[in-house]
Order: structure tokens, then C-alpha cells, then sequence
């Protein structure tokens, strides 16, 4: 096995959210997830919300994280993902996703205009990934 | 003269206000350096999108690229300016030096009352602009004290639909610079139209030319192609700008909190010393006068 390594690095506009080496990631990209390892092509692309998925060597599990949309950059080695928003599975805080939901799901009950609706409804799908990451990430952990 | 009562109730009221002002500077000294941090935190992600502008800039001449928003549409004559001003005063002349920059920034770009519509960034620029009778499109007073992503993403939304909608010639922002904590400047900048000289430049200072030229080696694939990117990326570099210059705003603002309440607490400590001095005097004369009356009975009794 080579003994290259990526070196992975996520900022979001609040701050530079992880840096480490990897051997693997898998990303969300606007066209599907792809998997990228260490000698892939220089790649500039879109990305999707969604989960991402990295090892670092010597483990046995992935680690996982949220992206909301961004750009990824591949270049010798070093990848670079440049995210809206983007959070940690382990940052994940249950109770406040869950009261975020209840709340947006109220909203949502309620008439509004279509602005706030979109608003409403875009927060509403961000607590519900943000929660069933946070169950899957449980159940891989425990 | 006052009574010693009234001068002891007035040194403890001085002596309360120093309290608090000392508690606000020390409270505006902690979120000064905050906002600064934040503000350095945030250069990587500028830097990662300079880094990717640039690549891209390799592939695609960006001049060629028809992106709405990197040109005017055919004018309108309409401009927006955001003003950013505080939520909170207490901040000695941060906020009448910007508005007072603010006419004259209008007045050199030869923008009229009329043409003009305003987004205001905290109370005292929305105050401001309505009184002034400005039309005021949008007014965002619940920022918090140091600002967040989100609410720099709220308000790039809005400036680059407005513009890319073609509502719009230009979008301007009208901000305080954070210089130092002992001065704060007052300045304009433009954001759309967006150039290309300035897209190419961006971020040009922060990142080291031999690091960009490693980047811009060999071969890049784009998926799905480069101005599908340039154009998802666009308004993530002006979303960043715009947030640095929210944090730099909010630096300014607690940095000239914190001078405004070191001066109050200095003061405070003054008039605790010149009510004291009084209050001594007063004391003086009270007990000066006594001796006086009793020698006085005493001499009379004594004599007669």
C-alpha cells in the first residue's frame, strides 16, 4: 500500500472545521457521492448537501460529517472542501435538533409567506439530516 | 453650600457609575478580541475560495464568462448601499462619524436621495435613514453582538438577488474600519458590480505566491464544468467579504465601547475625588464653625 496520504481540510466562513490525513473520503457531489483516495486526478466540483465520510489511517471506522453545499478542490494531494455550513457528527446536539424541529414543524402548520416558508422549510430538512446522522453515528459508535 | 448628606449621596452615585463602566469595558474589551479572532478564523475559508478562483482563472478567461452578476445589466439607475452601524450606543462618535461619512460618500459618487434604496445593519442606521428620509429596504437589528455566518449569508442574499434581478446598477457598503483599538475610520466599499481585476486579486495578500503557483500546476478536472463552479462560488466570495466586514464592523464597535466607558470610568474617578475634596471642606467648616460657637459661649460665660 502507498504510503501517500490526503490531506483533507474543511472551512466553513465561521471557521477551519477539521485538518488531518486521511486514505479515504467519500463526498457528496451534485452528480453523487464519489470516493476519493490518495493519486486521484486534480478535481475542482460542485458540492450537495449531505454526509461525508473519511478514515484516517489506522482506524477501522469512518468518521462523518454534514456538509450543506460548497466546493471541493483536489489538488496533489491536498483536498480542500469549502462549505457553507458543515458539521461534526459528534457535534451534533440531539436535543437542541430535535427542539429545532418541533419548532420548525410548527411553523410549518402555520400559514406563512412564501419567503419565510422556503426559510422554514430549508431549516426544517437541515435538523433532520442533522438528526439522523446523529442516531447512525450512535449506533456505529456504541 | 451643599449639606454633607447631599455630597455623600452624590460620591456614592459617582462611585457606582465608575462600577459599571469599568464592568462594560472589561465586558467590550473580551468581545473586541473575539470578533477579532473570528475575523483571522475566517481567512481560511477566503483563502481556500482564492485559492479555487484562481484555479479557475487557469481554465477559464474570466472576462468571457457571462455570469449576471459580474456585469451590470443595463442601467436603471437605482444603487444600493448597506449601511453598519450599531445596535447599542454608548460608543462614543462611532456612529455619527459614519453617518456623517456616509453624505459625504454619496455626495463623491454623485448619488441623489432619489435613486438611492438602503439595507441598514443595527437600530441607529435604521433610525438614521428614516429620519433622514431615506428609503430603508431592509433593516436587520437583531445581529448578535459578534455576528454570525447566517446573518452575512442573510444579507448577501438579498444584495446579489436584488442586483442579479437587475434592480440594482451598484451595491455599495458603508462600514467602520477597525484601524486599531484607539481609531476606527469610516469607509466605503463596492461589491457589485463585481470585477473581474478584483475577483482575480482576491485574496491575493493572504496567500504566499509560491504556495498559489504549486496549485495551479498540472492538470485540473472540472465537474461539471468551470463556470458552473465560478458561478456557485461567486457568491460565497461575497458572502465572506461581506462577513469579514461585519466582524471588522463589530470590532470597531466594541473596541469604541470599551475607550468610551475607560474614559467614563476615568471621569467617574475624577468627580469621586473633587466631591471629596468638597465633601472635606464642607466637613471642615462644619466643625471649624462649632469651635467656634463654643469658645465663643465659653468666652461669654466666662467673662460676664
Amino acid at each position: 500500500m502507498s504510503k501517500q496520504l490526503i490531506h483533507l481540510q474543511v472551512v466553513t466562513p465561521e471557521e477551519t472545521l477539521l485538518e488531518t490525513k486521511v486514505i479515504e473520503v467519500s463526498v457528496p457531489t451534485v452528480d453523487g457521492e464519489i470516493t476519493l483516495l490518495p493519486g486521484h486526478i486534480n478535481l475542482i466540483t460542485e458540492l450537495a448537501e449531505g454526509e461525508l465520510r473519511y478514515r484516517v489511517p489506522g482506524s477501522q471506522e469512518d468518521e462523518y460529517l454534514l456538509i450543506f453545499g460548497g466546493v471541493l478542490s483536489f489538488h496533489r494531494e491536498q483536498l480542500m472542501i469549502v462549505a457553507k455550513s458543515a458539521v461534526r457528527a459528534q457535534d451534533i446536539d440531539v436535543a437542541r435538533a430535535e427542539a429545532a424541529k418541533k419548532e420548525a414543524e410548527e411553523m410549518l402548520s402555520k400559514k406563512l409567506e412564501n419567503v419565510q416558508f422556503a426559510q422554514v422549510k430549508a431549516s426544517l430538512r437541515r435538523v433532520m439530516m442533522e438528526l439522523e446522522l446523529a442516531k447512525k453515528y450512535r449506533k456505529i459508535k456504541h | 453650600m451643599a449639606s454633607t448628606r447631599e455630597i455623600k449621596k452624590r460620591i456614592k452615585a459617582a462611585g457606582n457609575i465608575g462600577k459599571i463602566t469599568k464592568a462594560m469595558e472589561m465586558v467590550s474589551a473580551a468581545k473586541m478580541r473575539k470578533a477579532q479572532e473570528k475575523a483571522l478564523r475566517s481567512r481560511n475559508y477566503a483563502k481556500a475560495l482564492s485559492i479555487i478562483l484562481s484555479q479557475i482563472s487557469t481554465a477559464v478567461n474570466i472576462d468571457d464568462v457571462a455570469l449576471p452578476i459580474l456585469r451590470q445589466q443595463k442601467k436603471i439607475g437605482k444603487d444600493l448601499v448597506i449601511v453598519v452601524s450599531t445596535n447599542r450606543g454608548l460608543c462614543g462618535a462611532l456612529n455619527s462619524n459614519l453617518f456623517r461619512y456616509l453624505e459625504s460618500f454619496l455626495d463623491e459618487r454623485g448619488l441623489k436621495k432619489e435613486q438611492l434604496e438602503f439595507i441598514g445593519i443595527g437600530k441607529l442606521a435604521g433610525h438614521y435613514l428614516v429620519n433622514r428620509g431615506y428609503k430603508l429596504v431592509a433593516s436587520f437589528t437583531d445581529f448578535h453582538d459578534i455576528p454570525l455566518a447566517d446573518e452575512a449569508l442573510a444579507v448577501s442574499r438579498l444584495m446579489i438577488d436584488g442586483f442579479t434581478k437587475g434592480e440594482y446598477d451598484t451595491v455599495s457598503l458603508v462600514y467602520s474600519q477597525f484601524i486599531n483599538t484607539l481609531t476606527q475610520k469610516p469607509i466605503g466599499v463596492d461589491f457589485l458590480p463585481l470585477s473581474t481585476k478584483e475577483l482575480e486579486s482576491w485574496g491575493k495578500e493572504i496567500i504566499a505566491t509560491e504556495d498559489l503557483e504549486s496549485f495551479l500546476k498540472g492538470f485540473i478536472l472540472f465537474e461539471p464544468d468551470p463556470t458552473t463552479i465560478l458561478e456557485e462560488i461567486i457568491p460565497y466570495a461575497l458572502e465572506v467579504k461581506l462577513y469579514q466586514n461585519l466582524l471588522e464592523a463589530a470590532a470597531s464597535e466594541h473596541s469604541a465601547r470599551m475607550v468610551a466607558m475607560r474614559n467614563a470610568y476615568d471621569n467617574s474617578k475624577e468627580v469621586r475625588h473633587e466631591l471629596k475634596l468638597e465633601y472635606n471642606k464642607v466637613r471642615q467648616a462644619k466643625v471649624t464653625n462649632e469651635i467656634a460657637d463654643i469658645v465663643t459661649a465659653t468666652l461669654s460665660v466666662t467673662q460676664s
